[in-house]
């Protein structure tokens, strides 16, 4: 190892699983030299966070014969053959409830709602200050009530642009006030101000001495646009301090990364939106966990857009039932299962969120719920119409990286996102991109390297095709023409799915001629294609000529064999 | 591939069913209130341990219509004015005449305004207490929360709960029954008692449990179209093996049945409720154990999920051995011997510790 070059542990503490990885240079270049997983201790009878951590780097001290955590159990410095630092994310902490209030639906507490939906937190409630005062208090006095069942932990108080009347949003302030004067034991609940930049000192007057008061820039300085993003910043942090310090063994954790401790989707957002800006991308992110689920756009300039809930694949499965109806789920099966199973099935696999499927019924079972799960969340942040689609697509989380082959994981993106045009797929290969992504901010030279060797497995490129036609019938033609100067043909007929041989580092020309009414991604139906330089990755060039949205036979039958030639297809 | 030193056999999960435990239970208001403990009190079941205030919400009383006067008029049949405290069952609003009618008032509270012929009022704050439930010593007091309970007992966690909580005598339902709990099988012997059904929940059931007046429930399982429903059940329920039609593990209802006729505390919180039988305190200490960190052979536990779901057995060769499932997933898997002898191969994700 370069005796110069610093070394770095990263981990990332789920609320299932622990991973952590040993990131050094080796000749010259920096890799994921080691890795560790263990299964989470926040929960009784271990109840400490740390304990799986130090499972996860035992592995990797096995594997490296080196000594990374002393016998006091603190990190060993680099002296003394240990690392230089230690970065961490963490999505282990439930969200945040929070009640919005605001001085007007269509503005301010619209934007609350979004700012809430991009990190750990949830609306309970948005209350307008109509709504607060109407029926002499009713709203006020319905707030109050939440309050006293220990239901809200975050209050957040928007309203009026910045050059803006403050009297407004100051009235809203004082009649808030006045609730949490009215609560037993002067209890200080965190109120987050997003509000007029011109009210903030007499905010601080009016609600300084009730709360604890946190303040950001307003996401809404002028009607001419949003700005979010030191909103959402500011939220990230209280979800830090108010959900993921407390847990037990996190406050010793947080003190060994030397405040390079942050949420899993904002590690997961910076690792994106560098490689975005690397290579000139757009980048759509997809996090399927246990208890939440996440979306990330990259945007060019911009901050990435964000969007999470707590629907996930353990605990978070829960969530899901009363949103998606079971034969949503059965649709995604190749064999039949009644609305009474699949309910059972998921009731039970949010009790044990840590178990592996054992059997083929329950692996095709949670990629089912996992299909669901991630078109939920990814519709929630990409354009119903599937206009400018994404060039690339990661998707991260145990499902999909441990998947027994990667065309499984392929279908499963595939299916749930249904993505328009030419499209690359990858997966975060070992769960390390978002700290990886922490990584980026003060090594982007180590961070780049890994990400780009050993951070992504490249699944391959995708060409969907929009438009609808007969089963069966020709969708496309196609010619690749390889490297090495060989040539393949052939069509893909509709309804279908095919994969064509280019592997991991190769990279091919690709001529599609699609059938009339069949569309590329290009905008226009029938219109020929050439794309040049495609790349392979571990499954291939995949041709999804199966129409958007997807459509299954009606008859359950026939509709369970069409998924099964769908799996033969791709190869799973 | 074996594992060596190299990976840790700890189960995923652990759930405690011990004869004998020290325990150590949180009592917490949920917001803030008053602390009424001290450090290291004894106290029992029905000791309060905090008071605290609930706000409810605005009630809109339809006085007008009640009385079948127009509503613009309902101020002619007041018999309160806006802005004065009413107690419970007082006279709000009444009509004379051949059919005299009077509205009372359904709670204390404050009349804020009239409504388009209703009667705004603002309900005072209850009070409410928060009972130890259990017998122990007070070893901290959180001040404005509560305090924490240390006591001996017999603990058993479950897996799902419809939350609430209470205390009272265990009792068996009956002996032998482990199917769908029938309505025949509850009647007035188990008023205020917590009751133990080894089988799986039933709606008849439920709702005859309920009529019986029970306090708390702990049962096998629950048919997960009954789950929406038991939310609105006027008592706690528990369940040791989770959704479906399962009925209780065998040393989980051996555990129970060494419980009954006790008094104990159930706690039927959503994510780990509990068990509590605590012992008298003049029982000795109990050896504290650390958490589980390694499987030890002998120990039962159950499997979750795959060919041998929710099965018990114990565990026969605890050193971690690379398998491939049948699902085609590679996982960390130990040795363990089912009830009836056959060894199988177990994911370590997928072991639950019983002990």
């Amino acid at each position: 190892m370069d005796k110069q070059s610093p070394s770095y542990l990263i981990a990332d503490l789920g609320s299932a699983y622990t991973r952590a990885a040993l990131i050094e240079p080796v000749a010259g270049e920096y890799r994921a030299l080691a890795l560790g997983q263990a299964t989470s201790t926040l929960d009784p009878p271990w109840s400490d966070a740390r304990l799986a951590l130090k499972e996860a780097i035992a592995q990797i001290q096995t594997s490296r014969h080196k000594t990374l955590l002393s016998e006091e159990n603190g990190l060993v410095p680099r002296e003394a053959g240990g690392v230089d630092s230690f970065l961490a994310t963490s999505s282990a902490a439930p969200p945040l409830r929070a009640v919005a209030l605001g001085l007007a639906q269509d503005y301010s507490l619209k934007i609350a709602q979004r700012i809430v939906v991009s990190t750990y937190a949830q609306t309970l409630q948005a209350i307008d200050a109509r709504r607060l005062r109407l029926n002499h208090g009713e709203g006020a006095r319905g707030l109050l009530s939440a309050f006293s069942r220990g239901e809200v932990e975050l209050l957040i108080l928007s309203g009026g642009t910045d050059q803006g009347d403050p009297r407004p949003v100051l009235d809203l302030a004082r009649d808030l006030a006045v609730l949490l004067q009215a609560l037993p034991g002067g209890h200080r609940f965190p109120i987050l101000y997003l509000g007029n930049r011109k009210a903030r000192p007499q905010i601080v007057q009016i609600l300084g001495p009730l709360a604890t008061l946190h303040l950001a820039d307003n996401p809404l300085p002028s009607l001419n646009g949003e700005f979010p993003w030191a909103a959402q910043e500011a939220l990230e942090k209280i979800w830090v301090e108010e959900k993921l310090l407390p847990l037990p063994g996190l406050p010793e954790l947080s003190s060994w990364t030397e405040g390079h401790l942050h949420p899993t989707l904002r590690g997961f957002a910076w690792a994106l939106d560098y490689l975005a800006q690397k290579h000139g991308l757009r980048l759509l992110g997809v996090d399927i966990g246990a208890s939440s689920t996440g979306a990330i756009l990259t945007q060019g300039e911009k901050p990435p857009e964000m969007y999470t809930e707590n629907l996930g694949l353990g605990q978070g499965m829960v969530n899901l039932l009363p949103r998606v109806e079971a034969e949503k789920i059965s649709r995604w099966l190749p064999f039949p299962a009644s609305e009474g199973e699949i309910k059972e099935w998921m009731l039970m696999k949010s009790l044990h969120p840590y178990s592996l499927p054992q059997t083929r019924r329950e692996l095709f079972l949670e990629q089912a719920v996992a299909r669901e799960t991630i078109s939920t969340i990814a519709e929630e942040i990409l354009p119903a119409d599937k206009k400018g689609y994404p060039d690339m697509v990661v998707g991260r989380g145990a499902l999909l990286s441990t998947a027994p082959n990667p065309q499984q994981a392929a279908l499963v993106l595939l299916d749930a996102l249904q993505p328009a045009g030419v499209v690359t797929l990858a997966l975060d290969r070992y769960g390390i991109l978002p700290p990886l992504g922490a990584l980026a901010h003060i090594n982007p030279q180590a961070a780049t390297q890994v990400l780009e060797r050993d951070g992504l497995l490249v699944l391959g490129t995708v060409v969907s095709l929009l438009g609808r036609g007969s089963e069966g019938s020709t969708a496309l033609g196609f010619q690749v023409t390889y490297e090495t100067g060989k040539r393949l043909e052939g069509e893909v007929a509709y309804g279908s799915l095919e994969v064509l041989p280019l592997a991991k580092g190769q990279k091919a020309t690709v001529e599609l001629h699609p059938s009339r009414g069949f569309d590329v991604g290009l905008g226009r139906r029938g219109k020929a294609a050439v794309l040049a330089d495609i790349e392979g990755g571990e499954v291939g060039l995949i041709i999804d000529a199966r129409g958007r949205p997807l459509s299954w036979p009606s008859d359950p039958e026939n509709s369970r064999l069409k998924v099964q030639e769908w799996m033969q297809e791709i190869g799973s | 591939m074996d594992a060596g030193d190299r990976i840790l056999n700890r189960p995923a999960e652990a759930l405690s069913v011990k004869d004998a435990k020290r325990i150590r239970e949180e009592r917490l208001v949920p917001l803030s209130g008053e602390v009424s403990v001290s450090y290291l009190e004894k106290v029992d079941s029905s000791t309060v341990i905090a008071r605290y205030l609930t706000f409810s919400h605005p009630l809109l009383l339809p006085v007008a219509r009640s009385l079948s006067v127009p509503e613009d008029q309902l101020p002619r049949y007041l018999l309160r004015s806006v802005g004065e405290e009413v107690k419970k069952g007082e006279a709000l609003a009444g009509r004379r005449g051949l059919l005299p009618r009077v509205y009372r008032s359904p709670t204390a509270g404050k009349i804020v305004a009239l409504s388009r012929g209703r009667v705004i009022l603002d309900p005072s704050p209850s009070t409410t207490e928060l009972l130890a439930h259990l017998s122990g010593t007070v070893v901290e007091v959180i001040p404005a929360r509560g305090a924490v309970i240390e006591t001996r007992g017999a603990v058993l966690e479950g897996v799902w709960g419809n939350g609430g909580e209470t205390s009272g005598t265990l009792k068996m339902v009956t002996e032998g029954e482990t199917g769908p709990l029938g309505k025949e099988f509850l009647d007035f012997r188990f008023s205020e008692s917590i009751v133990v059904w080894k089988g799986w929940a039933s709606k008849e059931g439920l709702l005859a449990a309920a009529d019986a007046g029970i306090r708390g429930m702990v049962l096998g399982s629950l048919p997960a179209a009954l789950r929406e429903a038991v939310s609105s059940l006027p008592y706690p329920l528990m369940l040791t093996e989770g959704f479906g039609e399962m009925p209780m593990a065998r040393p989980i209802a051996q555990f129970l049945g060494r419980q009954t006729w006790q008094e104990v505390y159930l706690s039927a919180q959503t994510f780990r409720p509990h068990l509590i039988t605590p012992f008298e305190l003049t029982e000795a200490p109990v050896d504290e154990e650390g958490p589980p960190l390694s499987l030890q052979p002998g120990q039962h536990v159950r499997i979750i999920g795959g060919e041998w779901a929710w099965r018990i057995g114990s565990v026969s060769n605890p050193t971690p051995r690379w398998h491939r499932l049948e699902s085609g997933l590679f996982a960390w898997c130990v040795e363990v011997t089912l009830e009836e002898g056959k060894k199988v191969a177990a994911p370590l994700t997928n072991l639950q510790l019983l002990g």
